[in-house]
């Protein structure tokens, strides 16, 4: 109690106190209650004895009692800290940056396409594949996304969560770790499949082989991708992508190596070794570069695997939602159905090019999110304790702009794409543009994942702001409706079509197509509810922060 | 090989272990366990998973969606549904704790998934040894369950020899059966003539759908399999009914070794035939309604009523039959104590008349719709002489059982009288093995009639392994399109030698100088030396169909001599007695390939 302490009035003690209360906010900024101000006290030094020969206090918790209250006024008097603005250059150059490295990602994608258009190959696909061969590359590729989808989200967070720290040491223990479970993972999958395709045919050896070496190289080229993401080494998966497209260009066309799929295999076996490689190299060269001291021992692996769940379950999920149209319509008996999963060309088409519009819209977004904690950050000083309501509906009105933008972003996005494509493929007589404009099911699988990732781009913002606020099972909440909505549309409406079209004997097979309408559907209800529940997190926005901190 | 000992196991493999799928694991999450014994509980789920099957057939089938799919989407989320919905809030919580922690305490290195594995199998293993060992500890029960063992054993050998060695499908609906499994697999309930209650059809479309073999191995092995679950169900039921496991023993020896001394149709045990089928489900029924009528125990009424409602789904006479036996085992009960049974008889009674109705329901529809009967969907209504002699063939062994047991128990029950017993039964079952006594011939297994040569339906196996499915043609009589459906093409012999021109490159249609891009590019013509020809009981086929599948083989051998003349020697793909199968191929373009993966159409888009 302050009244315990009460002799001690001259201006040296209220001094010291007030050093003792900072010693102990830098210890734990927020103690729960006066019991830990007791035991920092204790562990600053100060017993009882000391605490009565300096202060005439009773004991320590005389003295916790008394930097309680101290601490609880001090809250009410932290200062304002207005924000500053910045200088319109340096904005410009931050938002530049943001954007860049929000489409940094489509970079790899742009040179593969490019290296198709022109070469007819790329370090995975090649345009005179046998459909056999381009099902089994599918499937491999799918497979991969989906099994390393949840290590990519695991390692992006708790690396990065190191890394910002400047625990590199960490940071590379903790990553390898989750590439190890990755691979284990893909080993474990790869020899089950192989086991039970042993007692149950479910495919040609042949066929499995491919599928199996496929996700092998492309899982560990995804774990390292993100290794270099985490290490803003970005583009040097670009240049690896360039390499190996380069080592397929020199085994298939200088060498004359005629099997494409054994030069892709070796392109792809090297890319994905150099790739780990230049990982470790990374590793190795920040490790070098940051602060010599204590180094932190590493937390239970049950502890971070628990904390990083979340965001392994939403990887999982999501990369199952973008791919789950695509089983659904391969996986319809329409025209012509060998085995359970039958690659369609047509539909892969209208969905690779429409994947196209989510590029502005991701940098768009990186920067709007960029500018909303910068501002959520700033507000923690802006507002007072009890105005946490007001807080939250600036907040609301700023997110309800941003919604608006990003919407208009991406919808004009979509509509710029349909006409450019539409253009280019129109001034420069490129054959692919008949089958993309005029083939029935390439055309509506393509304009209908338009709409569907405008969708799709709201809600990756809501997602994105909620990871950042530290709320991953709101976005898990969301997006697990959608991939069960996406799975329930996509399959009844590409049997039914089908159906529909064997019962009026129609000309052309089209019904697998409308298994995009799964990934409609399921985009309109992640947007929905990534909506509801960023306003949910907006309305008690104090709340939340303080949750999050 | 067909008949090859590793394709067998394999297949065989393959076959039982999407039977434990659909029959022993999903029921295990789906259905609350069942107060009885071992027995009993895997009669009810059995009844209430196959009841569960067909009603979801049905319904998938109808809504165009009967597939892998959907199946294992449904039956998942059912057994998710059922193992959460099963337990409160607070176990729920419990259980997911529990997995939690194993999940993170594996992680710390708290276990080992080998050491976890062993453990698991080490606990599992000794606790079955204990078990076989408290069972086999008297002397007397070891040689009972041996006894078992060789009666079950002699009943497979004898019912699954045909399906092991002879791939032609059995006579008379073989093809028919075949080509309805494949249509429930399209999710085609009628296709042609009356709408029929399709179980058979429907169990062997999940059979096919889950154990990725083919259509014809599930239809050879469907057959034997309905034939031995007849037989367990027969051994429960007259265990239960008499108390005695060798009075169980009796009467499946009777069935299982001797049932060709019995009125019916023996060979029916080694076919697929939708009236066995349904008679699958008689006695686990006649089982439960017995317990039910001793007990009054709900859940032994709700397990019957499944197995009325699935054989009511399977086959009309069928069911009929069961129907019939009930009802007899209802009046035996009114005769025992009208006082005490007569309120139990009425759900029964109600249960009954429900399963009358679901049976007659297609063929009112059908009526309706004014479809007309094909031979093959009249015989589910069948003829009441056939009835009768299926009743006595299933009821008779019952009533050696229970003889059997009434005999022994004018005996004391001791040892010595057990013994006799036995000896008895090793008599029985040594007969069975070698009942031809003065030549002390093997067991003879069920041969039914088949409808073709058996060489035909291996290479269509083999090609159907070969090539890829839907890329091959294989021109043959009218039977080639049960087997091509859904794997590959057929075409008709005759529409083949009228539709493509000899002296035209390979597949090229009279009157036109292109290829035909709608035949597969790899064609398989078969030439049929000697004409096949099913003579069962006066019943072959009419003269005239033997003389116009001749005067085919004639054509044919005159195109193929025609063709070699422009094109060189046609590939033999295969050659024995009775058959000869040519191989034409035409090699796909880079093209053709291209527009193949992007499935390319020509279209103005400017």
């Amino acid at each position: 109690m302050s009244v315990a302490i009460s002799t001690l009035n001259s201006i040296d003690k209220e001094k010291q106190l007030n050093e003792i209360l900072d010693q102990v906010l830098e210890r734990h900024m927020q103690p729960e209650d006066r019991y830990e101000v007791a035991a920092i006290l204790e562990s600053l030094g100060w017993n009882d004895r000391r605490v009565h020969e300096t202060f005439g206090a009773a004991d320590v918790f005389a003295l916790a009692d008394d930097l309680w209250e101290r601490m609880k006024r001090k809250v009410l008097f932290t200062p304002f800290a207005k924000a500053e603005n910045m200088k319109p250059r340096v904005m410009l150059m931050a938002l530049l940056r943001n954007f860049l490295r929000g489409v940094i990602f489509a970079v790899p994608m742009a040179v593969s396409v490019f290296s198709m258009l022109t070469l007819k190959f790329s370090l995975w696909s090649y345009e005179y594949l046998s459909v056999e061969l381009a099902t089994s590359i599918a499937i491999g590729t799918i497979l991969s996304f989906v099994t390393v989808g949840g290590f990519t989200q695991a390692i992006a967070r708790r690396g990065f969560f190191y890394i910002i720290q400047g625990y590199y040491n960490m940071a590379r223990r903790v990553t390898f770790h989750f590439i190890g479970l990755g691979f284990a993972v893909c080993i474990g999958l790869s020899a089950t499949i192989l086991l039970l395709n042993m007692i149950i045919r479910m495919f040609p050896f042949s066929m499995l082989a491919m599928i199996i070496l496929y996700f092998f190289f492309l899982n560990s080229i995804w774990l390292s991708v993100t290794v270099m993401y985490i290490l803003r080494k970005e583009l040097v998966f670009t240049g690896l992508i360039i390499a190996g497209i380069a080592l397929v260009y020199l085994l298939f066309i200088v060498l004359g190596i005629d099997n494409i799929i054994l030069d892709q295999l070796i392109a792809l076996s090297l890319v994905s070794a150099a790739s780990i490689l230049l990982v470790i190299y990374y590793f190795k060269q920040a490790e070098k570069k940051s602060e010599k001291g204590i180094s932190p021992q590493m937390p239970k692996m049950s502890v971070t695997l628990y904390s990083t769940m979340p965001y392994f379950v939403y990887g999982f999920m999501y990369f199952s939602f973008l791919y789950v149209d695509r089983v659904m319509s391969w996986s319809t008996n329409s025209q012509y159905m060998p085995y359970l999963i039958w690659f369609r060309g047509d539909y892969e088409l209208g969905l690779d090019f429409a994947l196209l519009v989510l590029i502005l819209p991701m940098g768009i977004s990186e920067v709007v999110l960029t500018r909303l904690m910068a501002g959520i950050e700033l507000s923690q000083k802006a507002y007072w304790g009890d105005e946490g309501e007001r807080m939250g509906r600036a907040f609301r009105r700023t997110y309800y702009r941003m919604l608006g933008f990003i919407a208009a972003v991406a919808l004009s996005s979509a509509v710029a794409l349909y006409l450019l494509l539409y253009f280019i493929f129109d001034h420069f007589s490129v054959g692919l543009g008949s089958t993309l404009y005029a083939h029935p099911v390439t055309h509506l699988v393509y304009v209908i994942a338009l709409i569907s990732y405008v969708f799709l781009s709201v809600g990756l913002m809501n997602a994105v702001i909620l990871f950042s606020l530290s709320q991953p099972q709101l976005v898990i909440r969301a997006i697990w409706p959608a991939l069960v909505i996406n799975i329930i549309v996509g399959f009844v409406a590409s049997r039914w079509m089908t159906a529909f079209e064997t019962s009026t004997k129609a000309s052309m097979a089209t019904g697998h197509g409308y298994a995009v309408l799964g990934l409609l559907m399921g985009s309109i209800v992640f947007m929905a509810i990534s909506i509801q529940s960023t306003r949910k997190v907006l309305n008690n926005l104090d709340y939340y922060l303080y949750a999050a901190s | 090989m067909y008949a090859g000992f590793w394709n067998q196991c394999l297949h065989l493999l393959q076959y039982f272990m999407a039977i434990t799928l659909l029959l022993v694991i999903w029921p295990m999450g789906l259905f609350a366990k069942y107060g009885g014994g071992p027995l009993e509980r895997a009669a009810s789920r059995f009844l209430g998973m196959m009841l569960l099957l067909l009603v979801l057939g049905y319904m998938l089938a109808a809504l165009k969606l009967f597939e892998a799919i959907s199946i294992v989407m449904i039956v998942g989320s059912l057994t998710i549904w059922s193992i959460i919905g099963r337990r409160s809030s607070t176990e729920r919580q419990e259980l997911f704790a529990k997995w939690a922690t194993r999940f993170f305490d594996y992680f710390e290195n708290k276990h080992r998934l080998i050491a976890l594995l062993r453990d698991s199998f080490t606990v599992h293993w000794k606790s079955t040894l204990q078990a076989i060992r408290f069972r086999l500890s008297d002397p007397l029960t070891a040689v009972e369950y041996i006894l078992l063992v060789a009666v079950f054993g002699l009943s497979a050998y004898i019912r699954f020899y045909d399906a092991a060695t002879s791939p032609a499908p059995a006579w008379p609906d073989g093809y028919t059966t075949l080509v309805r499994m494949k249509r429930i697999s399209e999710s085609i309930l009628v296709a042609d003539g009356w709408a029929v209650p399709q179980g058979l059809y429907m169990f062997m479309s999940y059979l096919r759908t889950f154990s990725f073999i083919d259509a014809v191995y599930v239809l050879k092995y469907t057959g034997p399999f309905v034939s031995m679950m007849i037989l367990l169900g027969q051994y429960a039921f007259i265990v239960r009914l008499t108390k005695s496991r060798i009075a169980g023993l009796a009467g499946v020896a009777a069935f299982g070794l001797f049932s060709g001394c019995f009125p019916g149709d023996f060979e029916r045990h080694a076919a697929a035939d939708p009236q066995q089928f349904a008679y699958m489900f008689l006695f686990p029924v006649l089982m439960f309604y017995f317990r039910y009528m001793e007990s009054g125990e709900n859940p032994a009424f709700r397990a019957a009523t499944c197995g009325i409602a699935a054989a009511a789904l399977s086959h009309t006479q069928g069911y009929g039959l069961v129907a019939m036996s009930v009802a007899v085992l209802c009046i035996v009960f009114m005769f025992a104590g009208a006082r005490r049974y007569w309120r139990k008889t009425g759900p029964i009674v109600l249960a009954l008349l429900a399963g009358a109705l679901i049976s007659l329901l297609p063929f009112l529809l059908s009526h309706v719709m004014g479809a007309s009967p094909d031979s093959a969907s009249a015989f589910h209504l069948g003829d009441i002489t056939a009835l009768s002699e299926a009743f006595w063939a299933l009821i008779l062994p019952v009533l050696i059982g229970v003889a059997w047991s009434a005999l022994f128990t004018v005996f004391p029950k001791s040892n010595r009288f057990r013994a006799a017993q036995l000896m008895l039964g090793l008599a029985a079952v040594g007969y069975g093995a070698y009942w031809d006594p003065p030549k002390w011939d093997p067991p003879k297994p069920i041969q039914p009639d088949k409808l073709g040569w058996d060489s035909a339906i291996e290479q269509y196996l083999r090609i159907n392994e070969s090539f890829r499915p839907k890329t091959w043609h294989i021109v043959t009589q009218r039977e080639g399109y049960a087997l091509a459906l859904s794997s590959g093409y057929h075409m008709d012999v005759g529409e083949f030698l009228a539709s493509y021109d000899p002296a035209m490159p390979p597949l090229t249609e009279y009157g036109k100088s292109m290829p035909d891009s709608s035949i597969s590019h790899r064609v398989f013509l078969y030439e049929e030396k000697n004409v096949f020809r099913p003579d069962r009981r006066n019943t072959g086929w009419p003269e005239g169909k033997v003389e116009r599948r001749k005067q085919d083989s004639e054509a044919l051998r005159e195109w193929v001599k025609r063709f070699e003349r422009e094109h060189g020697s046609v590939p033999v793909f295969y050659e024995d007695e009775n058959l000869k199968i040519y191989e034409i191929y035409r090699p796909e373009s880079q093209e053709e390939i291209r527009k193949k993966i992007w499935n390319e159409a020509k279209g103005e888009w400017r």
